[in-house]
């Protein structure tokens, strides 16, 4: 009897575990913690490609990213790996890269922990070298500002300064407060 | 497992006292020419390679200093710096000479710096002393003077303009005062040749020529006319 009484209790467990499984409501969770949808954001890209144009129908710059976030509640974009390229007339090519970046609106483009801006030449050799902390572009205007501490590298010169703006389409830089540069320079024979 | 890392630390340690010492070696190096420059702001345009500083600009190189309200200047073809000018109200130059225990400072509204020779056109209200040993000097004025520097100690002045203006003090009194349209002075030779429309203050009196060359260590002088300038001495008796 109390045998008896026991499968029946055995069953009925075994009944509402399966019950439970197939009723209880389910989180699909992924194994990839970095693939998991949230309320910050509506939609995310991976290994993407932005390619600018001007009413010409010339490319301007070209923005990469290892992965893109869109957050429809704030109009901005969270970049991870960002990249912007912008060509320089044939000769070579101006390349912006950082760790972390956020696009605002499509217009401007904060790159932030530790900015890197490289001038290539058409052999792919790096002739000029900017780092900074913090940089803003203005991707309409293709100019870009920082207020922290700048250091330019060049096999003719270097150069320090606290705050800067470069204009990529008419290649000028500007150095805003406490510049130091040194020209390397050989003695004269 | 002791001896590997002992290996790694002493490696480490020589690499980095090299770097060290290379560094150190970079800095004090005489074949180390690098210009410094300072200011408040920068702008370099990288198409056609115009640089610009300005705001308290300073330009320092061994034995040099410029400066200026702002230094423009331009990179070669090669990327090296050639040229550099200094504009101010007025812009300074102070090189010395530690061998010669001599001092040039220049005042102008605008000093050109040929970098690669080291010769400078000075522009505009120039101003240009050499002050030797604290007691004797040469001190010109003109329009425009060239100073080709290549050998500190033996500086060719060439100036010209009107008024162009010269003194020369030795031991702490006037040695000669003159004027001219132009100029040459080595401050080696110490030969000193001025032309056109030349009148100068000596011992002898006002003499006035068309070519006069002297020699302030020498003391020996010469006056030859030109076309249109007789040499004329003009003497005061002294009362």
């Amino acid at each position: 009897m109390n045998r008896m009484k026991l499968n029946r209790w055995l069953i009925s467990i075994l009944a509402a575990i399966m019950l439970g499984l197939v009723f209880w409501p389910h989180d699909y969770a992924p194994s990839n913690k970095e693939n998991v949808s949230s309320s910050e954001f509506d939609y995310f890209m991976e290994e993407v490609v932005i390619h600018q144009f001007n009413s010409n129908g010339e490319r301007t710059n070209k923005l990469i990213a290892k992965r893109m976030e869109h957050s429809i509640e704030q109009y901005t974009s969270k970049l991870s790996n960002p990249v912007i390229v912008y060509a320089k007339n044939d000769l070579g090519e101006w390349q912006i890269s950082s760790e972390k970046g956020e696009l605002i609106d499509g217009q401007t483009i904060n790159l932030l922990n530790q900015v890197n801006i490289e001038e290539r030449l058409t052999n792919n050799q790096t002739e000029t070298s900017i780092n900074t902390k913090n940089l803003s572009i203005d991707l309409e205007q293709n100019i870009a500002f920082t207020d922290d501490l700048v250091t330019i590298q060049n096999p003719h010169y270097h150069s320090q300064s606290r705050g800067m703006k470069i204009d990529f389409e008419q290649e000028v830089i500007q150095l805003k407060s406490s510049v130091k540069t040194v020209i390397y320079q050989k003695k004269a024979n | 497992m002791n001896r590997i890392l002992l290996y790694v630390l002493l490696t480490s340690l020589l690499i980095s006292s090299q770097k060290l010492l290379s560094e150190e070696f970079n800095q004090t190096n005489p074949d180390n020419q690098n210009i410094v420059l300072n200011s408040d702001s920068s702008e370099l345009d990288g198409k056609t390679g115009v640089f610009k500083h300005c705001g308290n600009a300073t330009l320092t190189q061994p034995g040099l200093s410029l400066i200026a309200d702002c230094l423009t200047g331009k990179k070669a073809p090669d990327g090296s710096y050639e040229f550099i000018a200094a504009q101010g109200n007025p812009a300074r130059l102070i090189q010395t000479s530690l061998v010669k225990n001599e001092m040039l400072t220049v005042y102008a509204n605008l000093i050109e710096y040929q970098v690669p020779n080291q010769q400078f056109n000075i522009i505009k209200n120039a101003e240009l002393k050499i002050v030797s040993n604290n007691v004797d000097s040469v001190e010109i004025k003109s329009n425009s003077i060239q100073l080709e520097n290549k050998v500190p100690d033996a500086r060719n002045i060439i100036a010209s303009g009107k008024p162009l203006k010269i003194e020369i003090i030795k031991l702490g009194t006037t040695d000669l005062k003159a004027t001219a349209e132009k100029l040459q002075f080595n401050t080696k030779t110490s030969e000193l040749e001025l032309s056109q429309d030349v009148v100068a203050h000596l011992a002898l009196g006002q003499i006035s020529a068309g070519v006069f060359k002297y020699n302030s260590e020498t003391k020996i002088s010469s006056f030859k006319k030109s076309d249109d300038q007789q040499v004329e001495i003009i003497q005061k008796k002294k009362e």
